[in-house]
Parts: structure tokens; sequence; C-alpha cells
């Protein structure tokens, strides 16, 4: 088995807190200006070095980054919880990298419809294969019984990974990552054994800031021989919908799609009413 | 030998020797909100020299058949497939079955089959190992694909294995080896679990997965079942414009089907979670 290697892996993801992008990606978090929103929201003036406006900042001892290439998947279900098996009315998927694929994360990379080609697979393998040591990737499933958009901004602790259940919000998380000696990962885990954080810092029909934060506490990575870790992981997400990024770089690296379900095949009015507060 | 000796001695520890305080772990476990006041079963957590992984995609059948006769009303079939990864546009019940994509993934399927007269019959903890009686208990099948050696083709699949066979069979090094296999919830819309197996002393896998692998799943139904319906509104697509992309897609994490055979219903399963009916 290989030996702990704690002290190399919490320098090398010390080390990655704000990682060059390819072009875009800041070295260092830096305030951003506040955009002009096309949706009625109210201009606000982020004062977190992150440019968050509600959610907190990472755990000092945090290893951080920030998504380049991410994919977000949107869905709103227009059910009563109790009336179907659909309890959630809110549920998202996340998959993203802290650096930007150099080929566009949306249509471009997707030749013809095949199941192999179709994979995120060019895009996470480099740095599980140590081609990109220091860059991360991620998978972040979360689910929520509300799909109002107050309710949905906020701080949501894992509560055991119970996704879709009609009570509280729930997520499971995985995050990986190669030190230079060996790929590494960790999942969200039930019982306490780990502890997971979704923050949703700005929610609009186009625009998604979200952030995650993997605590081992004292639980099995922090002795694991696989993954040992002990310390925090944090990180950002800044997604903007499917060609409708402010630049071209944001264009280039984020999608995220909306999509509206329910027995009674609701359509873009519902999405409407749910974007007009 | 002695390698041999000590891989054979490697049982699936009732709790794991770790050095932890413990005290987050347990307050993490008291911060929980409660999914519901049925009884559950706390699976033992991973050991250090556990690879872990959690089933952040999968699919899971729940099929109840009355029968007759002496012995607990009920026969009980549970499967739950599952891949580490969250594939993009496919959910894991698709013609790739359980495969797993990236490197260090892995898919898992297991079956059981019982009868049951109360679901709490299942939610138990089973080791089966040198000495334990055969046949496995509850476990009808057993097959994990994996990609531990690094890297697969975008179709296809790497090494799996299946059932184990009989410890004391003169061929043990071949087909058998330890599992441990927990059932933590089953729900109407649930089923939770961990499976933990160790190939490392086989002839024929253990040079494949020379460690010993800790699988979780927490698997519910988030499937918004827009597949047999030609309405679903997508807004900043980024799959294809066929139906089956938009339909299935990164949407599809987690499926439940449940199945009631002649007048059988989820109450006679779950007779506490109807007792308003």
């Amino acid at each position: 088995m290989p030996p702990s290697l704690a002290a190399p892996a919490l320098a090398l993801a010390l080390a990655c807190s704000g990682k060059p992008g390819d072009g875009a990606t800041p070295t260092t978090p830096t305030p951003t200006e506040p955009t002009t929103q096309t949706e009625p929201t109210e201009p606000t003036e982020p004062t977190s070095p992150w440019g968050l406006e509600r959610c907190p900042g990472p755990p000092a001892d945090a290893a951080t980054f920030e998504t380049g290439t991410v994919h977000v998947d949107r869905v709103f279900v227009e059910d009563e919880p109790d009336d179907s098996a659909f309890g959630s009315r809110f549920s998202i998927v996340i998959n993203g990298v802290s650096y930007i694929y150099e080929t566009a994360a949306c249509y471009e990379e997707i030749e013809y419809w095949s199941s192999s080609s179709r994979e995120l697979l060019p895009i996470t393998e480099p740095i599980r294969q140590g081609e990109r040591v220091g860059d991360y990737f991620f998978k972040l499933a979360f689910s929520a019984p509300t799909a109002t958009v107050s309710e949905l901004l906020g701080t949501f602790p894992d509560q055991g990974g119970h996704l879709y259940n009609k009570k509280f919000p729930d997520h499971q998380l995985m995050i990986g990552w190669h030190d230079g000696e060996a790929y590494r990962m960790v999942y969200s885990l039930p019982d306490g054994l780990t502890r997971t954080t979704v923050c949703i810092d700005q929610f609009t029909r186009t625009r998604l800031v979200l952030t995650g934060l993997f605590e081992p506490l004292d639980g099995p990575y922090t002795t694991n021989h696989h993954t040992t870790l002990t310390h925090p992981i944090w990180f950002k997400v800044d997604a903007w919908a499917t060609h409708a990024g402010p630049d071209k770089t944001t264009i280039h690296r984020s999608c995220m799609l909306n999509a509206v379900d329910g027995e009674d095949e609701p359509t873009v009015e519902w999405l409407d009413t749910i974007f007009a507060e | 030998m002695i390698l041999v000796l000590l891989a054979l001695s490697c049982a699936p520890p009732a709790v794991p020797a770790r050095t932890w305080r413990g005290e987050e772990v347990a307050a993490q476990k008291e911060s929980y909100i409660a999914l519901d006041d049925e009884p559950w079963n706390e699976c033992s957590p991973p050991g250090d020299e556990d690879l872990i992984l959690r089933m952040m995609q999968t699919f899971v059948y729940l099929g109840l058949t009355e029968l007759g006769g002496p012995g607990p009303p009920f026969e009980l079939q549970l499967y739950v497939t599952g891949v580490s990864t969250i594939h993009s546009y496919f959910s894991p019940f698709s013609s790739s079955s359980y495969s797993q994509r990236g490197a260090m993934e892995a898919g898992l399927s297991l079956t059981y089959w019982a009868r049951v007269s109360d679901i709490s019959d299942w939610q138990v903890e089973n080791v089966y190992n040198h000495g334990s009686p055969w046949p496995t208990p509850n476990v009808y099948s057993i097959g994990v694909k994996h990609s531990f050696e690094g890297p697969v083709a975008l179709v296809g699949q790497t090494h799996g294995f299946g059932r184990p066979g009989e410890w004391d069979d003169p061929e043990a090094t071949v087909e058998f080896y330890p599992f441990q296999n927990c059932i933590s919830r089953v729900r109407p819309d649930r089923f939770q679990g961990t499976f933990w197996f160790d190939v490392s002393a086989t002839d024929y896998s253990g040079p494949h997965a020379p460690f010993p692998v800790y699988m979780a799943w927490n698997a519910s139904d988030g499937w918004y079942d827009n597949y047999s319906r030609t309405k679903v509104f997508v807004e900043y697509n980024f799959a294809s414009s066929s139906s089956y992309s938009n339909s299935m897609g990164p949407r599809a994490v987690q499926e439940l089907q449940p199945w009631y055979s002649d007048d059988l219903t989820e109450a006679d399963l779950f007779p506490s979670l109807h007792e308003e009916d």
C-alpha cells in the first residue's frame, strides 16, 4: 500500500489555490465587478475576495479551486412532493474541472450521437492520469423539495446523502485529484464519516454561483492509505447557461441547461414563474 | 505464502483499526435531520486499506411477491446497479450496463433475494469469509467491473469479478474472496447500503485489484420520466436534440423501480409507513 502522503498532498493541494487556468483562471481570487443582470434582480456589490454575495469563503486551511470547464444540469419538477414518487422539486447535477478544457465544453466536443463520444472522459482523465497535477475535478448531485429561488439560496449541509427525499435538501459529492504520486479521490460518506456543505450564492435563469466544502473530519479519510486527507477542500462554481456567458471564455467553458418536468407537462411558462421574483 | 496468509486473514473487521478521536464524526451524525422514524441499520465504516467508492449514479429494482405456505409471507428481490461516476448522458442501466469510464472507477451490481416478513429482516450486515456457511446470506449475485489499473476504452469494459466460490473449495484461491454486505435502509423509494470485498488473494482477480474495496450507495428515485412523453421543455440544452438525450441525460442520476405482484402494495412491506391509510 502507498505510504501516507498527507504532507506532500497538503503542500500540493494548498498550492492549488487559484491555480492558473488556460488563459482565464486567475492565480489568486480577485474581486469581481458587479454585472448587469438580465433578470429582475437587484445588483449587489460583492465584498468577498471570491466574489461571493452570501456564501462564506473557504476555511483558512482548505485547499481551494474554482471551476473552469463545467457542466450543469438543473431540473425543476412541477409536482407536489406528496403527490408523486418524485419528491424533490429541484435537482442539479454538476460535473466540473479546475481548468479550462481546450475544446468548447458544450457542443463542439460532441461530434456525433454516441455513448462513447458523449462522456466527459477527455476532460477528467488528464487529472486521473497525473497529466494535470494540482487540478481537481468534482461531481455533485443536489436535490431539494422546493423550486422557489429564495429557498434555494444559502447554505445546505449534508444530511447523509439522502437525495430526492421529501423533507430536506441533500447532496452527494466526490472530488478527485492527482498529487504527483497517485490519483486521490474522496466521496461524501454517510453516518458522519465526512461532512460536506453546499452553498448556493447566486441562482438565476442563466447563472449559478455555488460553493462546495468537503471536510474529512476525523473520519476514514484521515487515515486511509489510498487517500489521506487532513484538511478541507473548498471550491467555487461559476456557471452560465449554454452560450449565455458574458464573454467568449465563459461561453467556451460553461454549459448549463434548465429542464422542466412534471406529470402535467409544464412548459416555459412555469419556468418564467420560477424566475419572476 | 506469508503474503497469502496475511491476505486471507484480512477479514472485514467489525470496527476497523484507526486513530481518530471520533468526536467530530459523532457530532456530525447528531446534526442530521432524521429521514424518518423507521428502523435502520448503521453499516461498518471503511478500513484504512480500503479503496473507498460511492456509487453516485444508481438504478434500483425492488420487487415483492407474495408466497404461500409456511415461513415469511413475502419474497423480496432487491437489485442495485451503480457506477462511481456520473455518466453525462446515460443512466447506469444503459446498454453498457454498470460500466465504469475513467481510471479508478467501478461499477457494481448486486441482487438480493430472500423471504421476509418485515423489511427490518434485511437491514443487517452479513459477512462471508473463511468458515462461513454456504450459500452466502441473501446475496444472489455479485458483479463488479472496475478500472483500478488505469484508463479504459471509451466503449467496453475491463476486468470484472462475480460471486465468490466456497472458501473450502480446492480452487478457493481462484474464486474465493471474503465480502461483507450491509443494508442500511430499505424504503419504498430508497435503498442504502454498503458492499466490501477483497479479491487480493485470488489468482484470477488479485493482480487487478490488490486491495480491498468499500462501496457505498444511497439510491433513490430522481428519474424524471419524460422518456415516454414527447413534451419536455429544455432550454439552453447542451445535449443533442434527440429526445433520448433530452429525457435521460445527466438528470438520470438515480432511478428506483418498485414492482408489487398481484394485489400487493408498498403498504404490505412497509406497514408502518401507511398506518394512516
